[in-house]
């Protein structure tokens, strides 16, 4: 049985249109006849178009044809028809399509480092409540006193404190300076501020910096005035897993 | 009714007609009357249509109550053969030749004008006063002017293929009026 469910497809407006004008040959005028006999959707559809192209000619034997803008339509809808009919070119669809892959590709990027950052502030805003405070003894030269263990296990936050038993001079600017036991200077401080009642210093650091070993906190007093150290102090701490 | 409905019912039919059924005739004559005056009507006018599409019936339903119609779910063609055939009848008897050259428009300018009633006319304006002005003259050159595409497309500046989809468009915008 010949396929006429096929030529459904076919029967676009164009083809009606060229059968109502004459414009087919007598051959695919059989063609579009026939199908309109067994379809009756094409066969309504044809009728309609039909309708339409001959009321046009009558309103305009009629002189009822105008040529004015509606003011009922909205400037989008225009827009909307012009972009439409721009759509339907392979090559602009085929435009977008690089488009939007670029455009969308560094955002997803973006969005993926946006995370990361936003996590990595998360965490710097989040207050650290696992935070280990340690507390350091003032030693001079040849003192023994215990020394403070500080677990090493990874990345781990940790708080030295100390205090200034004495002030050689009044208003003392205080520096200091950490060193390993190879006496190598791995931190230092220029301005150490000691706060509260009892003037506690603070220093904050974190385990992943430091190997095992004994490290030396050495505080300077320092006269703001000309700048010389008059006096110095040792604390003592050991990095041990 | 879509095209396979369309021949189970030709099929059902042409079985009930056989079986001597009146109501089942009347069914088919329903059915295919108006689509062979239609096309009656374009090639060979308003009043030969009432012969041709009489003879046509006439010689279908002789055809289905005799049990000529050997394979009913291809009636559609049946149909059409039959009315072709009494279109030559109708040009030979009156003389005339249907050859490329006498082909017709297949609009006739008056034979239907009383088809095109009030009611579809006023939705039919009202859907061309929503047309955007470029639609318009479209339209206008097309179907009162009579111009081809690729006229058209120069006059209003676009290429055939635009000027093909928003006429497309803008008679499927006048459509949804008429619906």
């Amino acid at each position: 049985m010949e396929n006429f469910v096929d030529y459904c497809k076919i029967m676009e407006d164009d083809l009606i249109e060229k059968y109502l004008l004459g414009e087919l040959s007598p051959d695919e005028e059989e063609i579009i006849e026939k199908h309109c006999f067994g379809c009756n959707q094409c066969f309504q559809r044809l009728r309609e178009i039909e309708a339409i192209i001959l009321a046009l000619k009558e309103e305009a034997k009629r002189g009822k044809l105008t040529f004015e803008e509606p003011l009922t339509l909205n400037p989008p809808f225009h827009l909307l028809e012009r972009v439409r009919s721009y759509i339907t070119s392979p090559v602009f669809a085929a435009a977008m399509a690089i488009l939007v892959i670029v455009l969308i590709y560094p955002a997803w990027r973006g969005m993926v480092s946006m995370s990361k950052l936003e996590t990595t502030l998360k965490e710097l805003r989040q207050p650290q409540v696992n935070v280990q405070s340690y507390s350091l003894q003032q030693t001079r030269a040849g003192e023994k006193v215990q020394i403070v263990q500080i677990p090493v296990m990874g990345r781990q936050p940790f708080l030295l404190h100390f205090n200034i038993l004495e002030e050689t001079i009044p208003n003392p600017r205080y520096a200091g300076e950490i060193l390993n036991q190879q006496g190598k200077v791995i931190w230092r401080g220029e301005n150490l501020k000691g706060l509260g009642e009892y003037e506690i210093f603070t220093i904050s650091g974190n385990t992943q910096f430091f190997e095992e070993g004994v490290y030396t906190l050495r505080v300077y007093e320092i006269n703001p005035e000309d700048n010389n150290v008059v006096d110095e102090f040792e604390f003592f701490f050991k990095m041990a897993k | 009714m879509d095209w396979q409905e369309s021949i189970e019912e030709d099929i059902r039919l042409a079985d009930e007609i056989r079986k001597g059924s009146s109501e089942a005739e009347a069914c088919l004559c329903e059915k295919y009357r108006p689509k062979i005056f239609y096309f009656a009507r374009t090639k060979a006018g308003y009043t030969a249509a009432e012969d041709i599409c009489q003879d046509t019936i006439t010689a279908l339903l002789g055809a289905v109550r005799n049990g000529r119609i050997r394979n009913p779910e291809k009636l559609f063609s049946y149909v059409y053969q039959i009315y072709r055939n009494k279109l030559a009848d109708y040009w030979r008897r009156t003389g005339k030749e249907m050859s490329l050259e006498c082909v017709e428009k297949k609009i006739p300018s008056q034979a239907h004008q009383e088809e095109v009633d009030m009611e579809f006319r006023q939705a039919l304006m009202e859907g061309w006063r929503e047309l955007r002005l470029p639609d318009k003259r479209l339209l206008y050159l097309k179907y009162v002017k009579g111009m081809r595409y690729e006229e058209i497309a120069g006059i209003l500046n676009m290429t055939v293929e635009v000027a093909r989809k928003r006429a497309q468009r803008a008679k499927e915008r006048i459509r949804s009026k008429l619906k």
